[in-house]
Order: structure tokens, then sequence, then C-alpha cells
């Protein structure tokens, strides 16, 4: 849980409050990523905190809910963000 | 099926595009009006509907090659004539709800488009835009810019409300220094004579200029003075054509091709009945400014020959 995570830094985004769309440079053929509800809330959430333990913390604040409410939809989301290059994470 | 981006999206999205473009091609590009504008305090903030840059003429080509590839689209009207040199070229993407304008040099400039922006260059600043930082003009080089496309419609007081508010700007929050800034800005890009209005209405001088214009001074005031600028350019390049040309101007004049006509869906471009009457009209308007357009012409080659 103490990896360091951050939104990828060839990724440009927009934040329009209704929905975060982003972009990755590094393809510039590709359709944008649109990222809604609790995704756009954990994006918004990676802007202050750089930890996987920080970012289900800020979340469940975000909701009022319980860590152990969020961190499993957390992790997912993650996986799939690393994945489409949305984020990047290191140990 | 993927979601329509919303212009509030597209135009900064789209800066990041063009900027990764440029980095990608080797061409330098500065990001220029839209929402740099409004961060740097020159105008008002609003939703724009399109993307600027100004790029090294060197690297123009390349960059637009390099947009063409990721399937962005020369729009631009070609054959039509300008009063000044055809200064951009228009793309647009099936995606994107705006146009992309890249320009190699911007009227009102008239020294060397080349040395022109290399001065730009080293003078940029930066921008956050889309969460990436991207290159673009200084404040004050920028609201030369402004100002000149302000200027651009004189003649026709289009956008004499624009210009005074920038104006008000320079003056209310500028430094003396900045002004002053301008003023050697506008002599070492051959803009002093095209930014006389303003710097005036500043209380500066005019300076001369400190380098040679590349530019016609001449072909500026017509197009910043005309009242009628649809028919002036056609006027001008008949009055400029050699004889035997000029049944093949005053042909394209009067009967252009579909695609020449302002407003056209350049992808569905009108045919038929449609277009004939399209042309008509056209014909109806420009008979309509002619007269101006005339007066226009006469009165501002009487004005440089004073």
């Amino acid at each position: 849980m103490g990896e360091h995570i951050t939104r990828h830094p060839e990724i440009a985004w927009v934040d329009t409050a209704e929905r975060i769309t982003a972009l990755r440079l590094a393809d510039l053929t590709a359709v944008p990523m649109i990222l809604r509800g609790s995704a756009a809330d954990i994006w918004r959430a990676l802007g202050s905190v750089h930890t996987v333990a920080a970012l289900v913390e800020a979340v469940a604040d975000v909701y009022g809910l319980d860590d152990e409410h969020v961190a499993g939809d957390i992790a997912a989301w993650l996986v799939d963000a690393v994945e489409v290059g949305l984020i990047t994470r290191a140990e | 099926m993927s979601e329509a981006l919303t212009l509030a999206e597209a135009v900064p999205l789209g800066y990041a595009v063009l900027a990764r473009v440029a980095q990608d091609a080797g061409v330098r590009m500065l990001a220029i009006k839209g929402p740099i504008l409004a961060m740097q305090g020159l105008r008002d903030p609003r939703q724009s509907v399109d993307i600027d840059v100004l790029v090294d003429p060197c690297g123009f080509a390349a960059l637009t090659a390099g947009l063409e590839a990721i399937g962005w689209r020369d729009v631009s009207v070609y054959g039509r004539p300008c009063l000044v040199p055809k200064h951009s070229v228009n793309h647009r993407h099936p995606r994107w709800p705006c146009e992309v304008d890249v320009h190699h040099w911007f009227p009102g400039f008239l020294a060397d488009p080349g040395a022109t922006f290399d001065l730009f260059w080293e003078r940029r600043t930066t921008v956050d835009i889309a969460d990436q930082s991207l290159p673009a003009l200084d404040a004050v080089a920028h609201g030369a810019l402004a100002a000149l496309h302000y200027l651009r419609d004189e003649g026709r007081s289009l956008r004499s409300a624009d210009l005074e508010e920038l104006a008000v700007v320079m003056e209310t929050h500028w430094t003396a220094e900045q002004r002053g800034d301008l003023v050697a800005l506008a002599a070492a890009t051959g803009a002093a004579e095209p930014l006389a209005p303003l710097l005036r209405s500043l209380g500066l001088g005019v300076p001369e200029a400190s380098v040679p214009l590349a530019v016609s001074l001449y072909d500026w005031r017509l197009r910043s003075q005309s009242r009628a600028p649809g028919v002036l350019p056609w006027l001008v390049e008949l009055r400029r054509s050699d004889w035997r040309r000029r049944p093949s101007v005053l042909w394209r004049a009067l009967w252009p091709d579909a695609r020449q006509l302002h407003g056209v869906d350049l992808a569905d471009p009108p045919r038929g009945i449609e277009l004939r009457r399209l042309r008509l009209e056209r014909i109806a308007r420009g008979a309509r400014a002619l007269p101006a357009a005339w007066a226009d012409h006469r009165r501002l080659r009487g004005d440089v020959r004073g």
C-alpha cells in the first residue's frame, strides 16, 4: 500500500466538474478517455496524494465511507488505469 | 461509441495535442490567443472555439504534416486573393468540435517572419493547459498580437470594443516598463505602423521600424482600412495582374468554385441550383460593395502617395 502512484505525465486532461476527459499524448490518434463518478474522484484525489493508502483514505472521505469499503474498488481501478496509461506506479 | 468532446474540453486538450505534434516533429511552436489571453490578463475569460498556434516558419510544413498524420485535415480555402500574404492554415478533425489554426506569420508583424518568430521564441513563457506546460508568447508580445488581430478590421470597426478593453488593461495593469517593451517590440517586428492606433491611445510614441519590412505596409493598410474586404482583394489582384490574366481573375471573382464560397461545408460543397443561387447572391453582394471597395482603393493609394 506504500507504493508511489501518480498521474502519468503524458496525460493531458480537463476537469469540467461533470466529468474528466483525458488524452494520452503518446497516442494522438486514440479516443479520449472519460472518467465519471468515483473514477473522476479518484483522479482528482491523485492531485494531492501519491500512495495507495492515502488515495484510499482520501476517496473514502469523499464518500463518507470506511477505507475498507473503497479499497478493493480502488485497487481494481488502479490496475486498469496503469494498463491504459493513465497512472504510473512504483515501489 | 466514444463520447463527443465539448468545446470546454477540446480547446485545452487541443493545445496539448499541438504542442506534442510540434515536439515530435522537432518544430518550435508557441501557443497563442484563446485561453492564453485570459491567463495573461489580456481579456476576460470566455469559451474559445478554436486552437491557435504560431510556429517557426521553417517548421510549418513538418507541423502540418504531423497534424494530417493524426487525422486533422487541411480545410483552408485556397485560390482566393488576400490583401496580406496567406499566413495560416485551418485544420479540422471529425471527432473534434473545434478548428486548429496554424500560423506561420501573424499579419501586422511586417518584419521577416522567421526573425520575428526567433524574437518571440527568445522571450517566450510557459502556460499550463490541460495539465501540460506549453511554450507561449509572453504577455507583452501577446498583447501586441491581440491588438493586431483587432486592428486588422479597423476600417469596419469590428473589434473596436476588444481593442479598447485591451488598451485599458495595458494602461491600468501594465507597468511603464511593459509599455516601453511594447514600443520596442513593435519597432523590432515591423509592427510600429500597424500598432500606431493602440500606441497613440496609450500616449506612447510610434517608433521607426528598426528592421526592414518583409511584408508591404501598403497591403496592411489596404487590409486594415478597407470597408469592403470581400471585394477589395479581387480589385487589387485585377489591377496587379498582367492584362492577359485579367479575364481569368475576373471569371474566378464572379463565378468561383463551390469550395471558394464563404461558409460552405467543404466536405459537402453545394451543387446545381443551390450553387448557382449562392453564386448569384455573391455577385449581388459584391456589386453593392464595389463602390466602397473602389473608394477604399483610391483613398488608400492616395494616402501612400501622400
